[in-house]
């Protein structure tokens, strides 16, 4: 399992992340919610080591990860939030090379490359720079390279974004596949509807601070609403979502 | 209203189109086009500047006849490097003429017309130019015409700059206009990229091989070769606008026109076409052709790198994949890389030039100074200066490439898989530098070396550069801690300002001091096997200091040019876990640095030691090297002429006896086959002086007084009665001119043979300007050092070192003979009618010249040394001086019958003479 114990992230003394502590387990899917500037993509950013905690400690299987960042890294998978890909490279080289930076079987990493890039529908394109991939086939690129080493932990940071019905369904039964696998899967987006689809635990941030931590069932009944869309706009919306509308139509008609 | 509005467009795009006219990626603006356009436009002015500086102090002595023929060159380099200067200009602001993507895809959804997005950009690109063209010229174009001419001159000046900078610019335009009209629009964006590259080493390469007015003889009128040249063209055109007398160039003019008129047609056709077909071609071209999904990247090249890095880690052919596609398939790289191959391809144009000449006509001025273009398929220094150009450029310009970033923010796949020690991954990206930077420049250059030259020389080359690649590399690599591609980048804060030139020069020093070296090495095995010991030791240096700081624990690879400003906090949970890749307890352990005393008492034992197996080496060489060359056997006597004894060797009867005095480092014995012939008329003596031959050595000082007493004193002690003839060879006339001031009646007659003379017109300048005191004495002394280690025996030419001139050499020092000893012999002002004999040699030259530049100099220098003599012929109201235009400076050598003749010659005038010293013995 996944342990942050108050983790706090500071830039230039204004915490960005305070004092969040929680639990993403083995076998189950946790998604991760909150909105824009709240501190999620921070946390999974501390999570895959690429920053540092101001405070606090993050374990893995009660180990804190950064007596062997090396081997927290060896069994991570990354899905970033923002596709960012060298666009020279074809997804086939951008593949390749990531099997090569994790030291793969060079044999069996073909097979995976190829295996992959069939089933996420983009065989027919592998030679093609990804400076001319739509949005959505640098989404499946990024979860191929997340997944092509058998991680055992997934942080999916909107990996949704940009995917076609078919490809988001996919990807749906295949977080829920490998949750049954045992892996560890922290899962961030904006779409509550897939949320409650999938995940049976949410932890919701809220300007830096966590605002629940808690399964979905056990929420509604906590705050006696149906849905997690109302859960979450009571626990972390702030704006008067009706009034804004109203402004926002008066002001472009000027 | 919808003036107003388009007014408004165009400027807010006129702006956004000045910003992109040079890549912003490489300066630092700041975001201020105008600041960008400020400083390449200060770069120019300053270039402007230092060609008036150059140019113009020699237009202030010539005469208008002069100027208007002799003048071309100038204005022909003026011309060149104003189409050189706008035509790169062109070539960097290439992608910023026709229609991006970019512009289409951003500005085809807001409302603005087509006509103004074009002249939007035409007026940047206008912009753009004129600055350049105003720059460049600014200065220059001030005040050459003024010098040249005058009011006529300035309009025809400029009116054929701007002709010469507008045919570059359109020429380029029109050649990128017909590919865009022509090919697909991705076909068209892979050839562009292409077309620019060899626009750019055309336009370096046509600058660098214009032959100038020191080489090309137009008194026959333009070689068919030089008429090819644009800048030729425009020449005629400025020659004909200003009315100038000289008709070689006018008819050029009319091919200038017409050019000029064609470039600027198929420019303004295909750019008013290509607007609206460029733009229309990016819209309806989906993003994925069917072609793209049919043909990989490259069949080839996977191929191979798998084969040929079958045994590598996987890390280091991640990071060789990765740096060679970026190289190939970036833009901003690769015209980088090519900036860097443009300035090899310039700097070995201006060392290969002459032997891409040959002996064509464009090298015709220069053949008649005496300049000889080296043969190609012989070892020469120019072309082995062109591979360590390349190598060195080559693998710099890797290094700078290296630092610029590529989609920097996709560089978090590497932090991710972060998983080995940052020494491996700069083990992985020295290897991938060694393999695809410098073993192609190997491959080539060895290629061209053995094909051309083969033997042991193309074979000892090559090894030279092997060595000289491997210490460039791990050079350029130590203290390179980024991903390449993948580090963010801070423009300006490498000062490439500051650094480019200095490095330049360096590195240009390097080249040519190196190149000759190795030549020199290459002539002897000591000084092969020195050069040797010198590379292998800057090899281990390289080595040690690339694993030094590569193995360093507290290294880390940078992904960030400003570290992020966050403070770690203090350990005070105790449990050694300071910060991720800092452990606090490491901190601790880590020895501390060593102090500079502790460092300079490092560098001075390893330097010392390091001294010591030199001077044993040298030792060890320098007594092999005198069993193998021993002196010949003992030739005359020996006499004592006070404390010290002096060598000498009489044959023949007779009077005048005639005395031979040697040049400097010589030995008398030079004169035994001259001597034997002349004992066929008199008595013929010659004699080492103190220090040379089997003389004992001289104390110090030993100017030519001093000598010229020792002679007196030998002769007197030896006996030989006077009168004597002396002769005296190089600074031997000096010695002789001296004694004949000092002893008057013993000297019935003289030759000077090619005697050391400084001009009347000259100053005579002290040892080491005056300004180094003891400066002759210390390098007496150094001689002295450096004899016994064999260093001296390693700088002198190889085969021409006699056995006694190692010896001699230092002693030869103490004459004096660049200063003191010129002093003495200009006060000699007469020597009254005494037979005098001046012979001169024309050649003295030591090596040939390696330029036409220094081929007229050396021309100039030997006519002056004729003209010089004649003085020494007026000490005499009875001498002549006899001119050998094509004799080497050692007469004795080159031409002993004249000098034997010249020796008779006097000895029957003195004989002839009513001089009481005529009488025979």
């Amino acid at each position: 399992m996944l342990e942050l114990r108050g983790v706090t992230k500071r830039f230039s003394g204004i915490p960005a992340v305070d004092n969040v502590s929680f639990t993403a387990h083995a076998g189950v899917v946790t998604g991760y919610l909150g909105p824009n500037g709240s501190g999620k993509s921070t946390t999974i950013k501390m999570i895959t080591g690429l920053l540092e905690p101001s405070e606090g400690s993050i374990l893995y299987n009660g180990t804190p990860i950064e007596q062997d960042l090396i081997a927290h890294k060896m069994r991570l998978g990354y899905v970033p939030e923002e596709s960012q890909l060298y666009p020279h490279l074809t997804g086939a080289e951008f593949l390749e090379m990531v099997g090569q930076l994790r030291a793969l079987d060079e044999k069996h990493l073909r097979e995976k490359i190829d295996g992959l890039l069939h089933l996420f529908l983009l065989y027919d394109d592998r030679y093609v720079a990804m400076s001319s991939y739509s949005k959505g086939m640098r989404q499946k690129i990024l979860l191929a390279a997340a997944l092509l080493h058998n991680p055992e932990i997934l942080l999916l940071d909107e990996p949704f974004t940009g995917l076609d019905i078919n490809s988001a369904l996919v990807l749906r039964n295949l977080i829920q596949e490998l949750a049954r696998r045992g892996k560890v899967i922290l899962f961030s987006t904006h779409e509550l509807d897939i949320v409650e689809r999938i995940c049976s635990h949410v932890v919701i941030l809220h300007k830096g601070r966590l605002a629940a931590d808690d399964s979905i069932e056990h929420l509604r009944v906590l705050m006696s609403l149906p849905k997690l869309e109302d859960i979450f706009a009571q626990l972390a919306v702030e704006q008067d979502t009706e009034k804004v509308t109203g402004e926002i139509v008066e002001l472009i008609e000027l | 209203m919808g003036d107003s509005r388009a007014r408004r467009q165009f400027r807010v795009l006129y702006r956004n189109f000045l910003a992109q006219i040079v890549d912003t990626e490489l300066i630092a603006t700041h975001g201020d086009p105008s600041r960008l356009l400020a400083q390449i436009g200060a770069l120019l002015i300053s270039i402007s500047i230092i060609l008036a500086i150059e140019i113009l102090p020699q237009y202030r002595k010539a005469t208008a006849a002069q100027i208007r023929l002799g003048a071309w060159g100038d204005q022909e380099f003026l011309i060149g490097i104003t189409i050189a200067v706008i035509g790169v200009f062109t070539v960097f602001a290439w992608d910023s003429i026709f229609p991006s993507r970019h512009d289409t895809l951003v500005l085809a959804s807001l409302p603005i017309r087509q006509n103004t997005i074009s002249r939007a950009k035409l007026a940047a690109t206008g912009t753009g130019l004129a600055v350049c063209l105003i720059a460049i010229n600014g200065v220059i174009g001030l005040a050459y015409p003024f010098a040249a001419g005058g009011v006529r001159t300035f309009f025809a000046y400029w009116t054929t700059v701007t002709a010469a900078g507008l045919w570059i610019f359109c020429s380029l335009v029109a050649l990128q206009g017909l590919a865009a009209l022509t090919l697909t629009y991705r076909r068209f964006l892979k050839v562009s990229n292409a077309l620019q590259v060899a626009s750019f080493f055309a336009i370096l390469a046509v600058f660098f091989l214009t032959p100038g007015p020191l080489d090309l003889d137009v008194s026959h009128g333009i070689p068919d070769a030089a008429r090819l040249l644009p800048s030729f063209w425009f020449l005629g055109l400025f020659q004909t606008l200003n009315a100038s007398a000289q008709p070689t160039f006018a008819p050029l003019a009319s091919r200038a026109l017409a050019t000029l008129i064609a470039a600027v047609s198929t420019a303004a056709l295909s750019y008013a076409i290509a607007q609206y077909q460029v733009t229309r071609r990016i819209v309806e071209e989906p993003d994925i052709v069917p072609a793209d999904r049919a043909h990989p990247p490259s069949r080839v090249f996977p191929w191979v790198v798998r084969r040929a890095t079958a045994n590598w880690k996987p890390l280091d052919r991640a990071i060789l994949l990765f740096i060679a596609r970026t190289l190939t398939r970036s833009r901003l790289h690769r015209n980088l890389m090519a900036v860097f191959g443009g300035l090899g391809l310039a700097i070995s144009i201006t060392y290969a030039k002459a032997l891409l000449y040959g002996n064509s006509q464009m090298y015709a001025l220069a053949r008649r100074y005496g300049f000889q273009t080296p043969h190609w398929y012989e070892p020469n220094t120019p072309l082995m200066a062109v591979g360590f150009i390349l190598l060195i450029l080559a693998v710099l310009g890797a290094r700078v490439v290296f630092s610029l970033p590529l989609a920097v923010r996709a560089n978090w796949i590497f932090r991710i898989t972060d998983m080995q020690s940052p020494a491996a991954y700069f083990a992985a990206l020295r290897k991938s530098v060694l393999t695809l930077i410098a073993l192609p420049v190997w491959l080539v250059v060895a290629i061209f070396y053995l094909s051309v030259w083969g033997g042991p020389e193309a074979l000892g080359h090559m090894l030279v550069l092997f060595c000289i690649g491997l210490i460039a590399v791990d050079l350029a690599l130590s203290g390179f801690r980024k991903m390449p591609f993948a580090c963010s980048y801070l423009p300006g804060a490498s000062n490439l300002r500051i650094r480019l030139p200095i490095y330049g020069t360096v590195f240009l020093a390097a080249v040519d001091i190196g190149t000759r070296m190795e030549r020199n090495a290459f002539e002897s095995a000591a000084r092969s096997m020195l050069l040797a010991s010198a590379l292998v030791a800057l090899l281990s240096y390289a080595r040690r200091r690339w694993n030094k700081l590569a193995s360093w624990q507290l290294e880390q690879l940078q992904f960030d040019a400003r570290p992020i400003t966050d403070v770690a906090p203090l350990d005070l949970r105790g449990d050694g876990a300071y910060g991720r890749n800092q452990r606090y307890l490491d901190v601790l352990d880590t020895p501390p640095e060593p102090s500079l005393r502790q460092r300079a008492w490092r560098f001075a034992r390893k330097t010392a030691i390091a001294t010591a197996c030199l001077c044993v080496g040298g030792f060890v060489y320098e007594q092999i090297s005198e069993l193998r060359n021993p002196l010949p056997p003992r030739q005359g006597r020996s006499i004592d002429i006070g404390g010290r004894s002096l060598n000498y060797s009489c044959v023949g009867q007779g009077s005048p006896a005639v005395i031979f005095e040697n040049g400097s480092g010589g030995a008398g014995m030079n004169w035994t086959g001259l001597q034997r012939e002349v004992a066929q008329y008199t008595r013929a003596c010659w004699y080492d002086r103190a220090g040379q031959g089997w003389s004992d050595a001289a104390p110090f000082p030993h100017p030519a007084s001093a000598i010229a007493d020792d002679l007196h004193r030998l002769l007197g002690a030896a006996p030989i009665a006077p009168p004597y003839v002396l002769a005296g060879l190089s600074s031997g006339g000096i010695c002789v001119r001296v004694y004949a001031k000092r002893y008057p009646p013993d000297v019935a007659g003289m030759v000077l043979i090619d005697s050391a003379h400084v001009d009347e017109d000259d100053s005579i300048t002290p040892p080491g300007g005056g300004y180094i005191p003891y400066f002759p004495q210390g390098l007496s002394v150094l001689a002295q050092i450096l004899r016994p280690i064999g260093a001296l025996r390693l700088i002198m030419p190889a085969g021409a070192l006699s056995p006694f001139e190692t010896r001699t050499f230092a002693e030869s020092l103490k004459e004096e003979m660049v200063y003191e000893s010129h002093v003495e012999a200009r006060a000699v002002r007469s020597l009254g009618d005494i037979p005098l004999i001046v012979l001169t040699a024309g050649r003295h030259r030591v090596n040939p010249p390696e330029s036409p530049v220094e081929a007229r100099e050396q021309l100039a220098r030997e006519n002056k040394w004729i003209e010089a003599q004649k003085q020494l012929a007026r000490l005499s109201t009875h001498a002549q001086q006899r001119v050998f235009p094509e004799a080497q400076h050692n007469l004795l050598a080159d031409r002993p019958q004249e000098v034997l003749k010249a020796v008779v010659d006097v000895v029957s005038a003195v004989r002839a003479s009513s001089h009481p010293g005529s009488a025979t013995n």
